[in-house]
């Protein structure tokens, strides 16, 4: 995403990504990053969950306004209903 | 970030990981600046939002992105804005699309941003979504050819604001 988000800013869009890895992030340095802390493959939320789905995306437009620098901000949305988010970064399930 | 991600280097454990099992040449392209920061040059009431996503999203009649290429898939769809939810396909070799398939909203949250735009939270949305297939190892076609098309198509479709989404 990163790597896509570089070509776009270096044609002149303004642009905002979610970053669900902060180190992979670090290393690409797009413009701007948004760090949610959800498992691949539930990016927004968990199925069915549509109050943080608008919420993370609500949390993607108020950064892409207000973010008047480049780097990394925290949301703070983290996830605490399983393990998934962990397993899938030591890769140990998808 | 919780206290159990403290510690581990996961850009290394992803690097090792496509090495060991998938592409042996693999490394991160590292940059040592960021990309330019352009700013949102209207208010988001008055803004045209573009939507890409690397969650593999494709219409039926599109061919899915190859998920059995080692070095990746950097070819991209694109899609009307409009189209409902329940007629795109994932694929997508690198997360288990059979939770998003459920509920596409958790990668795609389309219902959302156009609720956004109804509601007036936002101008209007860009008429087209661009998807990629997130795992991309060899980055050259993908960074030079792949990437910038879509770019010029953005600026051609007026995206005052690009959001783009991980799966």
């Amino acid at each position: 995403m990163g790597l896509i988000q570089r070509a776009f800013d270096e044609a002149g869009l303004c642009t905002l990504s979610i970053s669900q890895n902060m180190e992979i992030t670090a290393v690409i340095m797009p413009s701007r990053a948004l760090y949610v802390a959800h498992p691949f493959g539930l990016t927004f939320g968990a199925i069915g969950d549509s109050a943080t789905q608008r919420a993370v995306l609500a949390a993607m437009l108020e950064a892409a306004a207000t973010m008047n620098h480049r780097g990394i901000r925290d949301s703070g949305f983290e996830w605490a209903q399983d393990d998934l988010r962990y397993r899938q970064l030591r890769k140990q399930g998808r | 970030m919780l206290p159990e991600e403290r510690g581990a280097n996961f850009a290394q454990i992803e690097r090792d990981h496509v090495r060991s099992r998938v592409y042996a040449p693999f490394d991160w392209h590292p940059f040592d600046r960021f990309s330019p920061y352009n700013p949102l040059r209207v208010p988001l009431r008055e803004a045209r939002v573009a939507f890409v996503t690397t969650a593999g999203a494709h219409l039926p009649d599109q061919p899915p992105f190859d998920t059995d290429a080692d070095a990746g898939d950097p070819s991209w769809r694109s899609f009307p804005v409009e189209t409902p939810l329940a007629k795109l396909m994932l694929s997508h070799g690198g997360y288990d699309t059979r939770r998003a398939s459920a509920d596409k909203n958790v990668v795609l949250p389309l219902d959302h941003l156009r609720a956004f735009a109804q509601e007036g939270r936002i101008g209007s949305l860009a008429p087209n979504v661009y998807s990629f297939m997130g795992y991309v190892a060899d980055t050259d076609r993908l960074l030079r050819e792949e990437a910038p098309v879509v770019a010029e198509r953005l600026i051609a479709d007026g995206a005052d604001l690009v959001l783009l989404a991980p799966t």
